[in-house]
C-alpha cells in the first residue's frame, strides 16, 4: 500500500518540503526496510529507530517489506528529523493511521528506541516552510512545540511519543496545550559601573551601541578592553519582532538555541576564540553551516586579540562587514546568509604588551608584522578606534562611572530617533547619506580637510558621516553639527597614530 | 498418534547422515502439509540453487531450508544456515516470485532439527541483513 507524509529538510536557514512516500507489503515475509532518496548515514539508521519505536507503540514491522522514498530525490536529506514522518507513513501503510489526516499535516522529530520523540534543530525554519506550504499543523516533539508556535500562523502539536502522535492523528487524543518551557536563567551581563577610568573608551562603546558602528580598541593588557566588550550586551537595545525571529531562526537552524529560550530578544554576543578558521567565522563546510558572522546577526561579533586571528579568516570579514550578508559557495550549492553585525575588536599595541611605548622590547619589525595582521582594507571598515591606556591609581580608586542603566537610556533614545528615519545609522545607504545625515557648510569644510589630511578613502568619509549622525542623535540634535563631525573624525582610526 | 509415530520413525539417526538429511526433509514436508500448506516441490533447482521445499498457502510463497544435526552442540541446526546460502535462497525466492503471478508475499523458513527436536523458524532470512541496498528495493 502506498502512503504519503510531509517532511521538511533544512537547507541553510530555510526548509524545503520533502514528500515521504512509503510502500508497505505483506505482514509476513522476508522483512526488509529500505530508504531511498539520498539519505545520509543518520537517516539510514532511522530504519532501526523506526522499527523499535513502532514495536514500542505496539506494531511489529520487522517481517514486512517497506520502501520509503524521499522526494525530490536529488536533494540530500540529513539528520534524524525524518524519523517521525517516515514512521507515520509506514503506520498508515499498516492501516494504523488515517492517511487522509496524515496528508494534511507536516511532521518532524527524531525517534528514540522506546518511541519517545526527541527534539531536532531548525524547528523555526521548518515551521515557517510548513505555513508557506499550506500545512499549518505541525506534529513535532513536545520540546519543540513552543519554538514552532513563535511562527505566526503555525499550529504545532507537541507529542511525547510516537504512540501519542498516532492517537492524535486518529482523533483518539486531543493535543496537549503548548507550554513554554522553563527558560534557563540567562547569564547576567556584568554592569558597566565596574569599568573605571576609561572615559573615552566608554564613550566610543556607547556610540557603537547607539549606531551599530564597528569598534577597535587598542591598549596594553589589563586595561579593560575585554571587560568593556563583555558589558556591551547590556546597553544594546532589544531586538524588534522581525529581527528577533530571524536571529532565533538562525540559531535554531544552527542547533545552538538553548532549551526553552523562546524568541531571542537580547542581541547575540558572539566571541569566537582567535583560533577560529575561516569556515567557522563566515560559514562553510561540506554541509553549509552558518558561521559566527551569521550567528551574530542583529548583535555583536567580538574579536579579542585581533592580530592573533588567522589572516584569511580576518580578510573574509571584509565582504560581510560591507554587505551585511555573505554568500557561501560549495560543491553542494551556494547559500546567501545574513551577516549584519557590529564588529568589536580588541588588540594590544605590540606583541610584548608593554604599557608604555618606551618600555616596549619588541623589534620594530615584529611590531609592524603584528599590526599588519589587521590589514588596511579591514581597518578601513572600522568606524571607531580608541586607544586605552593605564589609568592612574587614584583614578581607579575615585572614579564613579555611569551604570549600564544610565548609558542604556541614552542609547535607546538615540535608537528611537533612528527608528523614525527607518534606518540604523551604521547602515545608512550611501545614496541617502546626504538626506539623512547632511552636513552644514562648516561641517562639510572640516570633513573635506580631514579627508585630504588623513588620506581618507571615500568609504572612510561616508563612515565618518554615519558616526557623526549617531553622535548628534546621542546628544539629541536634529542637524549634524560641527562638533559631532569633529568628534567622529577624532574617532577615526587614522587620527590615532 | 499416527502422525507422531511416523515422525519418530523417520527421525531415526541410525542411518547415514545423507539418509538422515533426506528423512528430515520428509518430516519438514509433512509438517508443512499438516499446517495447511501445499508442497509444490522438493529439491527444486532454481537458477543453480537447490531449494529443499517449495510450499504455498494462499498467495504466500514459502521456501524451506531443512537443516539436521545429531545434537545441538556446536551451534546445532539453527546455526548451520550460512550467509551465502541464505542470500542464494532469498534470491531464488525472488526469482520464483517473478515467474508466478499468483505470488503476493514471499518468505524463506528454516526447519532446524537437532536429534529429535524439530523447530520451525519463520522468516529465518531477512532482507535487511542478507541483501544489498539495490537488491532490497526489488524485494
Amino acid at each position: 500500500m502506498l502512503t504519503h507524509a510531509r517532511a521538511y529538510a533544512v537547507v541553510g536557514l530555510d526548509a524545503i518540503p520533502i514528500e515521504v512516500e512509503t510502500y508497505v507489503s505483506e505482514r509476513d515475509g522476508a522483512g526488509a526496510f529500505t530508504i531511498v532518496g539520498l539519505p545520509d548515514k543518520a537517516l539510514q539508521e532511522a530504519r532501526a529507530r523506526i522499527r523499535s519505536a513502532a514495536a514500542a507503540a505496539g506494531l511489529l514491522i520487522h517481517k514486512a517489506v517497506i520502501l520509503a522514498n524521499l522526494a525530490p530525490a536529488e536533494v540530500r536529506k540529513e539528520g534524524a528529523g525524518f524519523d517521525l514522518p517516515i514512521a507515520l507513513a509506514v503506520m498508515a501503510g499498516f492501516g494504523w493511521v488515517n492517511q487522509d489526516t496524515l496528508g494534511e499535516v507536516a511532521a518532524v522529530g527524531e525517534l528514540a528506541f522506546d518511541g519517545r520523540l526527541r527534539p531536532v534543530p531548525g524547528i523555526l525554519s521548518i515551521a515557517e516552510a510548513a505555513v508557506r506550504d499550506g500545512r499549518p499543523t505541525l506534529l513535532c516533539p513536545e520540546q519543540c512545540a513552543h519554538e514552532a508556535s513563535l511562527v505566526p500562523g503555525c499550529r504545532p502539536i507537541g507529542c511525547a511519543t510516537l504512540r501519542e502522535a498516532v492517537r492524535i492523528l486518529n482523533g483518539e487524543d486531543v493535543p496537549r496545550p503548548i507550554v513554554a518551557r522553563e527558560p534557563r536563567p540567562s547569564e547576567a551581563v556584568p554592569d558597566l559601573i565596574d569599568v573605571r577610568g576609561q572615559p573615552s573608551a566608554r564613550r566610543a562603546l556607547e556610540i557603537c551601541a547607539a549606531g551599530d558602528h564597528n569598534l577597535l580598541m587598542i591598549g596594553p593588557p589589563g586595561v579593560g578592553k575585554t571587560m568593556l566588550a563583555k558589558r556591551l550586551a547590556g546597553i544594546l537595545p532589544p531586538l524588534d519582532d522581525e529581527q528577533a525571529l530571524l536571529t532565533t531562526r538562525i540559531h535554531s537552524a544552527a542547533g545552538v538555541l538553548p532549551d526553552g529560550s523562546g524568541l531571542l530578544r537580547t542581541p547575540p554576543f558572539r566571541a569566537p576564540h582567535h583560533s577560529a578558521t575561516m569556515a567557522a567565522l563566515v560559514g562553510g563546510g561540506a554541509k553549509i553551516r552558518p558561521g559566527e558572522v551569521t550567528l551574530a546577526t542583529g548583535g555583536v561579533l567580538f574579536l579579542d586579540e585581533l592580530p592573533e586571528f588567522r589572516r584569511d579568516a580576518l580578510e573574509a570579514l571584509r565582504v560581510p562587514l560591507e554587505d551585511g550578508s555573505v554568500r557561501i559557495s560549495r560543491a553542494s550549492g551556494s547559500l546567501l546568509l545574513p551577516a549584519r553585525f557590529a564588529l568589536i575588536a580588541a588588540m594590544n599595541p605590540c606583541p610584548c604588551g608593554s604599557p608604555e611605548p618606551a618600555a616596549c622590547t619588541c623589534s620594530r619589525e615584529r611590531v609592524q608584522a603584528y599590526q599588519r595582521k589587521a590589514s588596511g582594507p579591514l581597518l578601513d571598515r572600522i568606524d571607531v578606534g580608541v586607544l586605552l591606556s593605564r589609568p592612574a591609581p587614584e583614578v581607579l580608586r575615585s572614579d564613579k562611572p555611569e551604570s549600564t542603566l544610565q548609558v542604556r537610556k541614552r542609547v535607546l533614545a538615540a535608537r528611537a530617533l533612528q527608528a523614525t528615519r527607518g534606518c540604523v545609522n551604521g547602515r545608512i545607504p550611501v545614496g541617502r547619506l546626504d538626506e539623512l545625515a547632511g552636513l552644514d557648510e562648516h561641517g562639510q569644510q572640516l570633513l573635506d580637510q580631514a579627508a585630504t589630511r588623513l588620506l581618507l578613502s571615500p568609504r572612510g568619509v561616508h563612515r565618518i558621516q554615519r558616526v557623526a549622525r549617531t553622535i548628534a542623535d546621542l546628544s539629541g540634535e536634529v542637524e549634524v553639527g560641527v562638533d559631532s563631525i569633529a568628534e567622529a573624525i577624532s574617532l577615526r582610526l587614522g587620527a590615532l597614530s | 498418534m499416527h502422525i507422531a509415530s511416523r515422525l519418530r520413525q523417520s527421525l531415526s539417526l541410525r542411518r547415514s547422515p545423507a539418509q538422515a538429511g533426506r528423512d528430515g526433509e520428509r518430516v519438514a514436508a509433512l509438517l508443512y502439509l499438516c499446517c495447511g500448506y501445499r508442497v509444490l516441490g522438493r529439491n527444486v533447482r532454481v537458477g543453480g540453487t537447490q531449494v529443499d521445499l517449495v510450499c504455498r498457502r494462499g498467495n504466500q510463497l514459502v521456501l524451506v531450508e531443512v537443516k539436521r544435526r545429531r545434537t545441538s552442540a556446536r551451534g546445532g541446526a539453527r546455526q548451520a544456515l550460512g550467509y551465502d546460502q541464505a542470500r542464494r535462497l532469498l534470491r531464488a525466492g525472488m526469482h520464483l516470485r517473478g515467474r508466478h503471478s499468483w505470488v503476493a508475499g514471499m518468505r524463506v523458513d528454516l526447519v532446524a532439527i537437532d536429534g529429535w527436536r524439530v523447530q520451525i523458524v519463520r522468516s529465518a532470512i531477512d532482507g535487511d541483513t542478507h541483501l544489498s541496498e539495490s537488491e532490497r528495493v526489488m524485494l
